[in-house]
């Protein structure tokens, strides 16, 4: 059997991503793989004609509000032996982008997260990291 | 045991999410089945119907080879597997089977043989990934 060392699961604290995240770790657990959540903080998006805004503030407050996400995440889980990542910017670029970094072996993603249209039946997240991650991703409906 | 279906198509990267396939059944105690989509022929109404019945013979050949070549892969890795072929479009066709209770999700190749080198997804994985209700796997 290969090695399997690393899981990343993008998480956003919506229903579709925790069960993405219970079956990363139902998965990991054969093969003692790491499991690693990434919460991507959309970038904050201002009218143009504000005529100055705290960006710096701003983003920290963001990552703030991702890291407590990645809490509430990590205990609706119960609790298990996970690390956490916050970034900011846009989402599937990063965490495409993270997975390369870290070699990840699988990465996995809810269907349809907190931004999702109804109708839709794959999240334009989801959707956009199949099409650019060149690491295996598995999509959880 | 739950099912993990895994499309095939005899090409280089259908065996390679093949072999992902193998792993991630070991690790989760499932079994495998391999699953190759024969299409719709597409030839004018007025074609001979013997020309017609040379090609899907033809057809179910190519299927055939496809799905021995996997299952060989699957029992030199160790696993048994058994083989499905459906007929429809394929996407649609393995979304359909993936809705059995016993199935666990699908193991998909990012492409396939008519993948155009510039895309990075195949036509196939990418409606697999919209339309099976199931989870997928799309390996690179």
């Amino acid at each position: 059997m290969r090695a399997m060392k690393q899981v990343i699961v993008a998480v956003d604290g919506s229903e579709p991503s925790l069960k993405g995240a219970r079956l990363a770790l139902e998965y990991a657990k054969p093969f003692g793989a790491k499991v690693t959540l990434v919460y991507v903080v959309p970038p904050v998006v201002l009218p143009g004609d504000a005529p100055w805004a705290p960006l710096d503030e701003l983003h920290q407050s963001e990552l703030a509000r991702g890291q407590k996400v990645l809490a509430g995440v990590v205990e609706a889980l119960g609790s298990p032996a996970v690390s956490c990542v916050v970034k900011l910017g846009p989402p599937a670029e990063l965490v495409a982008e993270q997975a390369e970094v870290m070699g990840a072996d699988l990465v996995v993603v809810g269907s349809r997260g907190l931004g999702a249209v109804k109708r839709l039946l794959v999240g334009s997240v989801a959707d956009r990291l199949v099409h650019i991650c060149q690491r295996p991703v598995l999509v959880v409906h | 045991m739950k099912t993990i279906l895994v499309a095939v198509d005899g090409s280089e990267r259908s065996l390679q999410g093949v072999r992902m396939a193998v792993d991630v059944a070991k690790g989760l105690g499932a079994r495998l089945t391999l699953v190759y989509v024969l299409k719709p022929i597409l030839l004018p109404p007025t074609a001979y119907a013997e020309a017609i019945q040379k090609v899907e013979e033809g057809n179910r050949l190519v299927a055939e080879d496809a799905l021995n070549a996997g299952a060989k892969l699957v029992k030199d890795l160790g696993l048994p597997c058994e083989t499905v072929m459906l007929h429809g479009g394929p996407a649609e066709a393995i979304a359909d089977l993936a809705e059995d209770d016993n199935v666990w999700g699908v193991v998909i190749g990012a492409k396939g043989h008519n993948a155009v080198s510039r895309v990075m997804l195949g036509s196939i994985a990418d409606r697999l990934v919209h339309v099976c209700k199931k989870p997928v796997l799309v390996v690179r």
